[in-house]
């Protein structure tokens, strides 16, 4: 080979080298960064605290799940305190994580933990007070490790049982809340079974605390029935 | 450091600082805003409203009410179903409630960050602040307006296969949104034949929930 074209190409096909070892080494960093070990470094890198898609989710602790939680239900406080904080048997803002886990391994749950929630699925019947049907419940904690939602949730096999599980959980919630604030639909067999998405909600909002059952005709012979509490 | 060395570290720095510099946030989860959904807003057209803003921001939708971004215009004005004899939607539903999808879907946004099961997907993007979430549901109401045929390539986000990949929707979550978003259309003022006939075929397809769930 010529030396003297070698010598001139050096320079080059240094830079060529510089870049190709950039660009993998760019994917090996954007890459890991992307991994849940990884994110935390987007925090260090100038310009992505603010912009890139998973710097946010990196860089949340409690306190930031409480006060983004916190400011985004504050649209649902209603005028009227609460007569009870009961939310399936467990006491909104008071009861434990610990608690909760105590109840779960009592029913033999299994349960998922993720972020400041919990969620146990296959609720056994008997593993909630009488009234409370749940294939899955899902438990939000403050940053503290106290319940601040419980979610139901379940599904439902025909309108009538939809028709009836949601009356009797509207009127359970007006024996331990009051009147709604809101009720939309009709609670009966003919309404849930008339097409996809007819629904029966109920919503009561309070000064401490949000509460609402719903069910919902899904098509295709299902029904969903939720059923939540989350404190304000 | 030689300058062989620097040069490799400075090249991965500006490569790595391009790289997200340009996301807007309007990413994976939608979050709430800062401001409230009033549920009493009525649902109704308005010449002095715009019904859709610039799709110029490439944000995502996640875990909200989609169709396929081949918008088929789900809804129609031809009678009976006949090959189920149900209902059709009586409805001109772009002409009756176009303007207000940008409202419905600030109202769908707001409710999915308040809501138990889906506030942890929404926190992040609530946490960058209203003007991310703004851009969240801009872009989620380009996506409604083309589902529904309203609008065409409004949306330039991805798939909904792509949008929802790695969240594992499962079919409990899908189902328990769109029950919120048949809460948000109930709030608006929706009649009951349109949230049914009209609304609902795409949302209860078995072939679009197939895109979101298990993704």
């Amino acid at each position: 080979m010529d030396t003297r074209s070698n010598r001139r190409h050096k320079p080059w096909l240094r830079v060529l080298g510089v870049l190709a070892l950039g660009s993998a080494a760019f994917v090996a960093v954007v890459g890991f960064a992307h991994t849940p070990a990884g994110r935390p470094l987007l925090r260090y890198l100038p310009g992505m605290g603010s912009s890139c898609p998973h710097a946010a989710a990196a860089t949340m602790t409690a306190d930031d799940r409480d006060r983004v939680r916190v400011q985004t239900l504050a649209q649902y406080r209603g005028e009227a305190p609460a007569a009870s904080r009961d939310a399936a048997g467990f006491q909104l803002g008071s009861a434990s994580r610990d608690e909760v886990e105590r109840w779960a391994l009592a029913h033999a749950l299994a349960c998922t933990a993720a972020g400041s929630s919990l969620r146990c699925d296959a609720v056994p019947a008997g593993a909630l007070p009488p009234g409370h049907v749940a294939d899955t419940i899902h438990f939000g904690f403050d940053a503290r490790d106290r319940v601040v939602s419980v979610d139901l949730s379940s599904r439902l096999p025909d309108a009538a049982i939809a028709a009836q599980w949601v009356e009797r959980s509207d009127a359970r919630l007006r024996a331990q809340l009051g009147e709604p604030t809101a009720q939309r639909g009709e609670a009966t067999a003919a309404f849930m079974a008339r097409a996809p998405l007819a629904q029966v909600a109920s919503e009561f909002r309070r000064t401490e605390l949000r509460a609402k059952v719903s069910v919902t005709n899904l098509g295709h012979g299902r029904f969903a029935a939720r059923e939540t509490y989350q404190q304000l | 450091m030689t300058r062989t060395k620097f040069s490799v570290c400075l090249s991965v720095l500006v490569v790595a600082l391009a790289a997200c510099g340009g996301d807007d946030g309007g990413d994976d989860g939608a979050g709430d805003s800062s401001s409230g959904g009033s549920a009493s807003t009525t649902m109704t057209t308005s010449a002095s409203t715009t019904a859709t803003t610039s799709a110029s921001t490439t944000d995502n939708t996640s875990a909200t009410t989609d169709a396929s971004s081949t918008t088929d215009d789900p809804t129609t004005d031809t009678g009976a179903d006949s090959s189920s004899g149900a209902p059709a939607c009586a409805t001109d539903v772009c002409a009756t409630y176009g303007a207000a999808v940008p409202v419905v879907a600030g109202l769908i946004v707001d409710q999915a960050a308040a809501d138990p099961e889906f506030a942890d997907f929404f926190a992040p993007l609530v946490g960058e602040g209203t003007e991310a979430v703004d851009a969240f549901k801009a872009s989620l109401a380009n996506f409604i307006s083309d589902a529904y045929g309203c609008t065409s390539g409004a949306y330039t986000g991805p798939s909904m296969p792509e949008a929802h990949a790695g969240m594992g929707i499962t079919q409990q979550q899908y189902d328990d949104f769109i029950a919120l978003i048949v809460g948000v259309l109930q709030g608006a003022g929706v009649p009951d034949d349109d949230i049914n006939y009209c609304f609902a075929p795409p949302l209860v397809d078995p072939a679009f929930e197939a895109m979101i769930i298990g993704q």
